[in-house]
Protein backbone atom coordinates (compact mmCIF):
# COMPACT_ATOMS: atom_id res chain seq x y z
CA UNK A 1 0.00 0.00 0.00
CA UNK A 2 2.77 2.66 -0.69
CA UNK A 3 4.31 3.67 -3.86
CA UNK A 4 6.69 1.16 -5.78
CA UNK A 5 9.93 1.31 -7.22
CA UNK A 6 9.60 1.50 -11.18
CA UNK A 7 11.76 -0.49 -13.06
CA UNK A 8 12.13 1.69 -16.34
CA UNK A 9 13.69 -0.58 -19.72
CA UNK A 10 15.30 2.08 -22.13
CA UNK A 11 15.04 1.81 -25.60
CA UNK A 12 17.91 3.71 -27.30
CA UNK A 13 16.35 4.65 -30.81
CA UNK A 14 18.41 5.80 -33.80
CA UNK A 15 16.15 5.94 -37.23
CA UNK A 16 13.08 4.08 -35.48
CA UNK A 17 15.25 0.98 -34.88
CA UNK A 18 16.38 0.23 -31.46
CA UNK A 19 20.59 0.27 -30.67
CA UNK A 20 22.30 -0.19 -27.72
CA UNK A 21 24.91 2.08 -27.22
CA UNK A 22 28.66 1.62 -25.64
CA UNK A 23 29.42 4.95 -24.43
CA UNK A 24 27.06 6.10 -26.89
CA UNK A 25 30.01 4.58 -29.20
CA UNK A 26 29.93 1.55 -31.77
CA UNK A 27 26.07 0.96 -31.83
CA UNK A 28 24.12 -2.45 -32.64
CA UNK A 29 21.12 -3.21 -33.77
CA UNK A 30 18.54 -4.81 -31.54
CA UNK A 31 15.09 -4.47 -33.39
CA UNK A 32 12.34 -2.97 -33.54
CA UNK A 33 10.93 -0.62 -30.48
CA UNK A 34 6.90 -0.90 -31.01
CA UNK A 35 7.82 -4.67 -30.89
CA UNK A 36 9.92 -4.07 -27.70
CA UNK A 37 7.70 -1.52 -25.78
CA UNK A 38 5.21 -4.45 -26.61
CA UNK A 39 7.09 -7.06 -25.06
CA UNK A 40 7.97 -4.91 -22.32
CA UNK A 41 4.64 -3.83 -21.75
CA UNK A 42 2.93 -7.68 -21.62
CA UNK A 43 6.28 -8.18 -18.90
CA UNK A 44 4.69 -5.67 -16.67
CA UNK A 45 7.21 -2.92 -17.32
CA UNK A 46 6.34 -0.06 -15.22
CA UNK A 47 7.41 2.25 -17.51
CA UNK A 48 8.95 2.29 -21.31
CA UNK A 49 11.62 5.00 -22.36
CA UNK A 50 12.91 5.84 -25.87
CA UNK A 51 15.72 7.78 -26.15
CA UNK A 52 16.66 8.76 -29.83
CA UNK A 53 20.33 9.20 -29.40
CA UNK A 54 20.87 10.29 -32.67
CA UNK A 55 18.32 13.67 -32.46
CA UNK A 56 20.24 16.00 -30.77
CA UNK A 57 23.43 16.13 -32.89
CA UNK A 58 22.15 14.80 -36.22
CA UNK A 59 19.02 17.57 -36.22
CA UNK A 60 16.80 15.16 -36.59
CA UNK A 61 13.37 15.14 -35.56
CA UNK A 62 11.76 13.15 -32.61
CA UNK A 63 10.15 9.77 -32.78
CA UNK A 64 6.81 10.59 -33.64
CA UNK A 65 6.00 8.02 -35.37
CA UNK A 66 7.17 5.63 -33.38
CA UNK A 67 5.28 7.10 -30.14
CA UNK A 68 1.66 7.37 -32.08
CA UNK A 69 2.21 3.51 -32.75
CA UNK A 70 3.33 2.33 -29.16
CA UNK A 71 0.58 4.53 -27.71
CA UNK A 72 -1.78 2.56 -30.04
CA UNK A 73 -0.65 -0.90 -28.26
CA UNK A 74 1.18 -0.29 -25.44
CA UNK A 75 -1.00 0.80 -21.71
CA UNK A 76 2.24 2.12 -20.01
CA UNK A 77 3.44 5.15 -19.12
CA UNK A 78 5.95 6.38 -21.88
CA UNK A 79 8.53 9.09 -21.75
CA UNK A 80 10.14 9.97 -25.01
CA UNK A 81 13.26 12.02 -25.19
CA UNK A 82 15.96 13.23 -28.16
CA UNK A 83 16.34 16.34 -30.05
CA UNK A 84 13.27 18.13 -28.12
CA UNK A 85 13.77 21.91 -28.33
CA UNK A 86 10.50 23.74 -27.91
CA UNK A 87 7.37 23.42 -26.17
CA UNK A 88 5.88 22.79 -29.37
CA UNK A 89 7.99 19.59 -29.76
CA UNK A 90 6.52 18.57 -26.06
CA UNK A 91 3.35 19.37 -27.42
CA UNK A 92 3.88 16.86 -30.51
CA UNK A 93 5.23 14.02 -28.25
CA UNK A 94 2.04 14.50 -25.46
CA UNK A 95 -0.05 14.36 -28.51
CA UNK A 96 1.60 11.22 -30.33
CA UNK A 97 1.18 9.25 -26.77
CA UNK A 98 4.19 9.81 -24.38
CA UNK A 99 3.70 11.05 -21.04
CA UNK A 100 6.73 12.57 -19.90
CA UNK A 101 9.29 14.39 -22.06
CA UNK A 102 13.15 14.33 -21.28
CA UNK A 103 15.19 17.32 -22.49
CA UNK A 104 19.00 17.43 -22.06
CA UNK A 105 21.02 19.51 -24.50
CA UNK A 106 18.03 21.74 -24.38
CA UNK A 107 17.70 22.12 -20.56
CA UNK A 108 21.28 23.49 -21.00
CA UNK A 109 20.83 25.57 -23.66
CA UNK A 110 17.71 27.38 -22.91
CA UNK A 111 16.58 26.68 -19.26
CA UNK A 112 13.50 28.66 -19.89
CA UNK A 113 12.65 25.94 -21.78
CA UNK A 114 11.73 23.92 -18.24
CA UNK A 115 9.67 26.61 -17.26
CA UNK A 116 7.93 27.19 -20.09
CA UNK A 117 7.18 23.19 -20.19
CA UNK A 118 6.35 23.01 -17.03
CA UNK A 119 3.82 26.06 -17.11
CA UNK A 120 2.63 25.04 -20.42
CA UNK A 121 2.02 20.73 -19.46
CA UNK A 122 2.46 20.35 -15.91
CA UNK A 123 5.70 19.92 -14.17
CA UNK A 124 4.81 16.18 -14.42
CA UNK A 125 5.44 15.84 -17.67
CA UNK A 126 8.62 17.34 -17.77
CA UNK A 127 11.91 15.11 -17.32
CA UNK A 128 15.33 16.61 -17.39
CA UNK A 129 17.80 14.19 -18.20
CA UNK A 130 21.47 15.06 -16.81
CA UNK A 131 24.36 13.25 -18.19
CA UNK A 132 27.28 13.75 -15.80
CA UNK A 133 30.92 12.82 -15.61
CA UNK A 134 33.64 12.90 -12.46
CA UNK A 135 35.89 15.82 -12.30
CA UNK A 136 36.32 15.29 -8.69
CA UNK A 137 35.73 13.79 -5.26
CA UNK A 138 31.70 14.42 -4.77
CA UNK A 139 32.12 16.60 -8.26
CA UNK A 140 30.42 16.11 -11.55
CA UNK A 141 30.28 17.83 -14.87
CA UNK A 142 27.44 18.08 -17.07
CA UNK A 143 27.48 16.64 -20.78
CA UNK A 144 25.15 17.40 -23.42
CA UNK A 145 24.99 15.78 -27.31
CA UNK A 146 24.87 12.45 -26.15
CA UNK A 147 27.80 12.85 -24.30
CA UNK A 148 30.19 14.78 -26.04
CA UNK A 149 30.53 18.21 -25.07
CA UNK A 150 31.30 19.01 -21.64
CA UNK A 151 29.48 22.66 -20.44
CA UNK A 152 31.41 23.50 -17.11
CA UNK A 153 28.28 23.07 -15.49
CA UNK A 154 27.94 21.49 -12.02
CA UNK A 155 25.90 18.67 -11.77
CA UNK A 156 24.51 19.25 -8.56
CA UNK A 157 23.88 22.62 -8.59
CA UNK A 158 22.11 22.24 -12.56
CA UNK A 159 20.00 19.58 -10.85
CA UNK A 160 18.68 22.23 -8.26
CA UNK A 161 18.37 24.69 -11.34
CA UNK A 162 15.70 22.64 -13.33
CA UNK A 163 13.73 21.27 -10.55
CA UNK A 164 13.61 25.01 -9.38
CA UNK A 165 13.10 25.73 -12.83
CA UNK A 166 9.74 23.09 -13.11
CA UNK A 167 11.44 19.88 -13.94
CA UNK A 168 9.43 17.35 -12.86
CA UNK A 169 11.98 14.40 -12.39
CA UNK A 170 15.93 14.05 -13.22
CA UNK A 171 16.90 10.95 -15.07
CA UNK A 172 20.49 10.95 -14.15
CA UNK A 173 23.08 9.11 -16.45
CA UNK A 174 26.66 8.93 -15.18
CA UNK A 175 28.61 8.94 -19.07
CA UNK A 176 31.75 7.30 -16.86
CA UNK A 177 29.45 4.33 -16.26
CA UNK A 178 27.29 4.18 -19.36
CA UNK A 179 27.79 1.15 -21.21
CA UNK A 180 30.71 -0.54 -18.67
CA UNK A 181 28.24 -2.84 -16.87
CA UNK A 182 30.09 -2.33 -14.18
CA UNK A 183 27.02 -0.49 -11.88
CA UNK A 184 25.65 3.08 -11.58
CA UNK A 185 27.37 5.85 -10.38
CA UNK A 186 26.03 5.48 -6.90
CA UNK A 187 27.41 8.33 -5.59
CA UNK A 188 26.71 10.84 -7.74
CA UNK A 189 22.80 9.45 -8.44
CA UNK A 190 22.77 9.94 -4.11
CA UNK A 191 23.59 13.53 -4.60
CA UNK A 192 21.08 14.61 -6.81
CA UNK A 193 18.63 12.28 -5.02
CA UNK A 194 19.06 13.99 -2.01
CA UNK A 195 19.08 17.19 -3.19
CA UNK A 196 16.00 17.45 -4.75
CA UNK A 197 12.03 16.75 -4.06
CA UNK A 198 11.47 15.21 -6.96
CA UNK A 199 11.83 11.56 -8.43
CA UNK A 200 15.25 10.80 -9.45
CA UNK A 201 16.16 7.83 -12.29
CA UNK A 202 19.13 6.12 -12.16
CA UNK A 203 20.40 5.01 -15.31
CA UNK A 204 23.98 4.09 -17.35
CA UNK A 205 25.91 0.92 -15.95
CA UNK A 206 23.90 -1.65 -15.32
CA UNK A 207 25.23 -5.16 -15.54
CA UNK A 208 23.46 -7.23 -12.95
CA UNK A 209 20.42 -7.54 -10.87
CA UNK A 210 22.58 -6.31 -7.80
CA UNK A 211 23.13 -3.00 -9.88
CA UNK A 212 19.20 -2.43 -9.26
CA UNK A 213 19.42 -3.09 -6.18
CA UNK A 214 21.82 -0.84 -5.33
CA UNK A 215 20.52 2.49 -7.33
CA UNK A 216 17.59 2.29 -4.89
CA UNK A 217 19.01 1.20 -1.77
CA UNK A 218 22.30 2.49 -2.46
CA UNK A 219 21.68 5.59 -4.74
CA UNK A 220 18.17 6.73 -3.09
CA UNK A 221 16.49 6.59 -6.73
CA UNK A 222 13.14 6.04 -7.07
CA UNK A 223 13.26 4.37 -10.28
CA UNK A 224 16.07 1.93 -12.35
CA UNK A 225 16.95 2.24 -15.60
CA UNK A 226 18.71 0.03 -18.04
CA UNK A 227 19.36 -1.11 -21.54
CA UNK A 228 21.18 -4.06 -22.53
CA UNK A 229 20.35 -6.51 -19.27
CA UNK A 230 16.53 -6.68 -20.51
CA UNK A 231 17.03 -6.28 -24.43
CA UNK A 232 19.84 -9.17 -24.51
CA UNK A 233 17.47 -11.06 -21.89
CA UNK A 234 20.37 -11.06 -19.35
CA UNK A 235 17.63 -10.93 -16.88
CA UNK A 236 13.93 -10.27 -17.36
CA UNK A 237 11.95 -7.78 -15.23
CA UNK A 238 10.46 -10.64 -13.11
CA UNK A 239 14.11 -10.82 -12.21
CA UNK A 240 14.71 -7.68 -11.41
CA UNK A 241 11.46 -7.34 -9.34
CA UNK A 242 12.43 -10.31 -7.25
CA UNK A 243 15.66 -8.90 -6.75
CA UNK A 244 14.21 -5.70 -5.66
CA UNK A 245 11.86 -7.25 -3.46
CA UNK A 246 14.34 -9.23 -1.66
CA UNK A 247 16.22 -6.03 -0.90
CA UNK A 248 13.32 -4.64 0.45
CA UNK A 249 12.42 -2.56 -2.12
CA UNK A 250 8.19 -2.33 -2.59
CA UNK A 251 7.54 -3.56 -5.98
CA UNK A 252 4.40 -4.24 -8.09
CA UNK A 253 3.29 -7.44 -9.29
CA UNK A 254 1.93 -6.89 -12.60
CA UNK A 255 -1.61 -8.61 -13.06
CA UNK A 256 -0.93 -11.79 -15.25
CA UNK A 257 -4.31 -13.25 -17.31
CA UNK A 258 -7.27 -11.78 -17.20
CA UNK A 259 -8.67 -10.01 -13.50
CA UNK A 260 -11.90 -10.76 -14.50
CA UNK B 1 -22.04 7.37 -28.13
CA UNK B 2 -19.32 7.91 -26.12
CA UNK B 3 -17.49 11.23 -26.21
CA UNK B 4 -14.19 12.39 -25.25
CA UNK B 5 -13.94 16.21 -24.64
CA UNK B 6 -10.76 17.40 -26.87
CA UNK B 7 -9.52 20.22 -25.12
CA UNK B 8 -6.36 20.44 -25.63
CA UNK B 9 -5.43 17.87 -22.84
CA UNK B 10 -1.88 16.03 -23.50
CA UNK B 11 -3.66 12.40 -23.14
CA UNK B 12 -6.15 12.89 -25.47
CA UNK B 13 -4.72 9.83 -27.98
CA UNK B 14 -3.57 7.29 -25.05
CA UNK B 15 -7.44 7.99 -23.77
CA UNK B 16 -8.66 7.14 -26.80
CA UNK B 17 -6.69 3.95 -27.55
CA UNK B 18 -7.61 3.18 -24.33
CA UNK B 19 -11.10 2.90 -24.26
CA UNK B 20 -10.73 1.15 -27.83
CA UNK B 21 -9.23 -1.57 -26.47
CA UNK B 22 -11.57 -1.63 -22.97
CA UNK B 23 -14.70 -2.36 -26.01
CA UNK B 24 -15.62 1.34 -26.60
CA UNK B 25 -17.21 0.96 -30.26
CA UNK B 26 -17.80 4.35 -31.09
CA UNK B 27 -15.41 6.91 -29.83
CA UNK B 28 -16.45 10.50 -30.58
CA UNK B 29 -13.67 13.29 -29.79
CA UNK B 30 -14.74 16.48 -29.98
CA UNK B 31 -15.44 19.48 -28.32
CA UNK B 32 -18.73 20.29 -30.48
CA UNK B 33 -20.88 21.28 -27.45
CA UNK B 34 -24.09 19.70 -29.96
CA UNK B 35 -22.06 16.61 -29.95
CA UNK B 36 -21.96 16.44 -26.33
CA UNK B 37 -25.23 17.37 -25.75
CA UNK B 38 -26.08 14.06 -27.31
CA UNK B 39 -23.56 11.54 -25.66
CA UNK B 40 -24.64 8.79 -23.17
CA UNK B 41 -21.17 8.77 -22.05
CA UNK B 42 -18.45 11.61 -21.84
CA UNK B 43 -15.14 11.25 -20.84
CA UNK B 44 -13.04 13.95 -19.69
CA UNK B 45 -8.80 13.51 -19.61
CA UNK B 46 -6.92 16.34 -18.12
CA UNK B 47 -3.06 16.49 -17.71
CA UNK B 48 -0.65 19.49 -16.51
CA UNK B 49 -2.31 22.38 -14.01
CA UNK B 50 -5.93 23.02 -12.58
CA UNK B 51 -5.92 26.57 -13.81
CA UNK B 52 -4.65 25.86 -17.53
CA UNK B 53 -7.31 22.81 -17.83
CA UNK B 54 -10.65 24.99 -16.23
CA UNK B 55 -9.09 27.98 -18.85
CA UNK B 56 -9.29 25.68 -22.08
CA UNK B 57 -12.61 24.41 -20.67
CA UNK B 58 -13.90 27.57 -20.08
CA UNK B 59 -12.42 28.60 -23.91
CA UNK B 60 -14.67 26.07 -26.07
CA UNK B 61 -18.18 28.61 -26.23
CA UNK B 62 -21.13 26.30 -25.01
CA UNK B 63 -18.71 23.42 -23.45
CA UNK B 64 -19.51 24.31 -19.83
CA UNK B 65 -23.12 24.75 -20.52
CA UNK B 66 -23.88 21.44 -22.40
CA UNK B 67 -22.22 19.37 -20.02
CA UNK B 68 -23.87 20.67 -16.94
CA UNK B 69 -27.23 20.35 -19.45
CA UNK B 70 -25.89 16.72 -20.16
CA UNK B 71 -24.35 15.15 -17.22
CA UNK B 72 -26.03 16.82 -14.47
CA UNK B 73 -29.36 17.19 -15.70
CA UNK B 74 -29.98 14.38 -18.25
CA UNK B 75 -27.65 12.09 -16.60
CA UNK B 76 -24.97 11.05 -19.00
CA UNK B 77 -22.26 8.80 -17.45
CA UNK B 78 -19.04 10.97 -16.51
CA UNK B 79 -15.61 9.88 -15.89
CA UNK B 80 -12.70 12.52 -15.31
CA UNK B 81 -9.05 11.54 -15.51
CA UNK B 82 -6.37 12.69 -13.72
CA UNK B 83 -7.07 16.80 -14.06
CA UNK B 84 -10.48 15.96 -15.15
CA UNK B 85 -11.24 14.16 -12.33
CA UNK B 86 -10.04 17.09 -9.75
CA UNK B 87 -12.06 19.39 -12.23
CA UNK B 88 -15.06 18.27 -10.78
CA UNK B 89 -14.54 19.83 -7.38
CA UNK B 90 -15.52 23.51 -6.34
CA UNK B 91 -11.87 24.71 -6.49
CA UNK B 92 -8.55 24.33 -7.43
CA UNK B 93 -6.00 25.81 -5.23
CA UNK B 94 -2.34 24.85 -7.34
CA UNK B 95 -0.79 28.76 -8.90
CA UNK B 96 -3.79 30.49 -7.46
CA UNK B 97 -7.61 29.33 -6.86
CA UNK B 98 -9.50 28.52 -9.91
CA UNK B 99 -13.30 27.41 -9.74
CA UNK B 100 -13.95 23.98 -10.88
CA UNK B 101 -17.23 22.22 -12.02
CA UNK B 102 -18.44 22.04 -8.25
CA UNK B 103 -19.84 18.62 -8.70
CA UNK B 104 -18.71 16.51 -6.55
CA UNK B 105 -17.88 18.80 -3.16
CA UNK B 106 -13.86 19.31 -2.45
CA UNK B 107 -10.94 21.40 -3.22
CA UNK B 108 -7.48 20.04 -4.74
CA UNK B 109 -4.19 20.95 -2.85
CA UNK B 110 -0.36 19.81 -2.94
CA UNK B 111 0.28 16.16 -1.49
CA UNK B 112 2.13 16.11 1.67
CA UNK B 113 3.82 12.91 2.13
CA UNK B 114 5.72 14.20 5.10
CA UNK B 115 9.03 13.25 4.62
CA UNK B 116 12.24 14.62 2.83
CA UNK B 117 12.47 11.18 0.51
CA UNK B 118 9.17 10.59 -0.44
CA UNK B 119 8.89 13.18 -3.71
CA UNK B 120 6.43 15.12 -5.13
CA UNK B 121 5.14 14.59 -8.11
CA UNK B 122 3.82 11.32 -6.51
CA UNK B 123 4.74 9.37 -9.60
CA UNK B 124 4.51 5.75 -10.01
CA UNK B 125 2.32 2.62 -9.24
CA UNK B 126 0.67 2.83 -5.96
CA UNK B 127 -2.74 0.86 -4.36
CA UNK B 128 -5.67 2.31 -4.96
CA UNK B 129 -8.52 1.01 -2.82
CA UNK B 130 -11.71 0.72 -3.25
CA UNK B 131 -14.07 1.72 -0.40
CA UNK B 132 -17.37 -0.33 -2.22
CA UNK B 133 -18.23 1.19 -5.76
CA UNK B 134 -19.59 -1.61 -7.69
CA UNK B 135 -17.62 -0.62 -10.66
CA UNK B 136 -14.66 -0.75 -8.91
CA UNK B 137 -15.59 -4.11 -7.53
CA UNK B 138 -16.76 -5.62 -10.84
CA UNK B 139 -13.45 -4.44 -12.53
CA UNK B 140 -10.90 -5.57 -9.84
CA UNK B 141 -12.46 -7.12 -6.52
CA UNK B 142 -10.24 -5.61 -4.52
CA UNK B 143 -6.87 -3.37 -4.30
CA UNK B 144 -5.25 -2.61 -7.37
CA UNK B 145 -1.64 -0.64 -8.27
CA UNK B 146 -2.51 2.10 -11.24
CA UNK B 147 -0.21 4.47 -12.03
CA UNK B 148 -0.24 7.94 -11.27
CA UNK B 149 1.24 11.58 -11.60
CA UNK B 150 0.57 14.38 -9.70
CA UNK B 151 1.71 16.89 -7.77
CA UNK B 152 -2.03 17.91 -6.22
CA UNK B 153 -4.85 15.67 -4.89
CA UNK B 154 -8.44 15.81 -4.54
CA UNK B 155 -9.87 16.52 -0.75
CA UNK B 156 -13.46 15.38 -1.07
CA UNK B 157 -15.99 17.51 1.04
CA UNK B 158 -18.05 14.38 1.49
CA UNK B 159 -15.81 11.09 2.73
CA UNK B 160 -18.80 9.48 0.86
CA UNK B 161 -17.91 10.20 -2.52
CA UNK B 162 -14.58 9.15 -2.31
CA UNK B 163 -14.76 5.77 -4.14
CA UNK B 164 -11.27 4.54 -3.57
CA UNK B 165 -8.58 5.93 -1.45
CA UNK B 166 -4.26 6.06 -2.14
CA UNK B 167 -1.89 5.97 0.70
CA UNK B 168 1.47 8.17 0.32
CA UNK B 169 3.39 8.55 3.50
CA UNK B 170 1.31 10.30 5.81
CA UNK B 171 -1.09 11.58 2.67
CA UNK B 172 -4.24 10.09 2.23
CA UNK B 173 -6.12 11.31 -0.86
CA UNK B 174 -9.23 10.14 -3.22
CA UNK B 175 -7.86 7.38 -6.05
CA UNK B 176 -11.18 7.91 -7.07
CA UNK B 177 -14.52 9.93 -6.88
CA UNK B 178 -18.11 8.57 -7.74
CA UNK B 179 -21.56 10.41 -7.22
CA UNK B 180 -24.71 9.27 -9.15
CA UNK B 181 -23.37 9.09 -12.67
CA UNK B 182 -20.15 11.43 -11.87
CA UNK B 183 -16.82 9.31 -11.64
CA UNK B 184 -13.29 10.45 -11.26
CA UNK B 185 -10.30 8.67 -11.05
CA UNK B 186 -6.76 10.58 -10.08
CA UNK B 187 -4.61 7.37 -11.46
CA UNK B 188 -4.19 7.28 -15.03
CA UNK B 189 -6.15 3.90 -16.44
CA UNK B 190 -5.01 4.58 -19.66
CA UNK B 191 -2.13 3.93 -18.54
CA UNK B 192 -2.63 1.45 -16.13
CA UNK B 193 -1.75 -1.91 -18.37
CA UNK B 194 -5.31 -4.48 -17.22
CA UNK B 195 -5.92 -3.00 -14.12
CA UNK B 196 -6.93 0.82 -16.08
CA UNK B 197 -8.20 -1.32 -18.86
CA UNK B 198 -10.20 -3.41 -16.49
CA UNK B 199 -11.56 -0.24 -14.95
CA UNK B 200 -12.59 1.38 -18.26
CA UNK B 201 -14.07 -2.03 -19.64
CA UNK B 202 -16.37 -2.14 -16.22
CA UNK B 203 -17.47 1.47 -16.55
CA UNK B 204 -18.51 1.62 -20.32
CA UNK B 205 -20.93 -1.38 -19.69
CA UNK B 206 -22.67 0.07 -16.55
Amino acid sequence: MSLKVRIIPCLDVKDGRVVKGVQFEGLRDAGDPVEQAQFYDAEGADEICFLDISASHEGRGTLLDVVRRTAEVCFTPLTVGGGVRTTDDFRALLLAGADKVAINTSAVKDPNLVTAAARRFGAQCVVVAIDAKQTGPERWEIFTHGGRNPTGLDALAFAKDVVDRGAGELLVTSMDKDGTRSGYDLALTRAIADRVSVPVIASGGVGNLGDLVAGITQGHANAVLAASIFHFRTHTLAEARAALAAAGAKVRQPIQGNLR
Amino acid sequence: MLTLIDYGSGNLRSAEKALVAAGARDVCVTRDPDRIARADQIVLPGVGAFADCAANLDAVDGLREALETRVREEGAAFLGICVGMQLLADVGIEFGSTPGLGWIGGKTSVIEPGAAELKVPHMGWNTAEPTGSAVLEKAWGGAQDVYFVHSFAFRAAHAGDVAAWCTYGADRFAAAVQKDNVMGVQFHPEKSQRAGLALLEEWLKQ
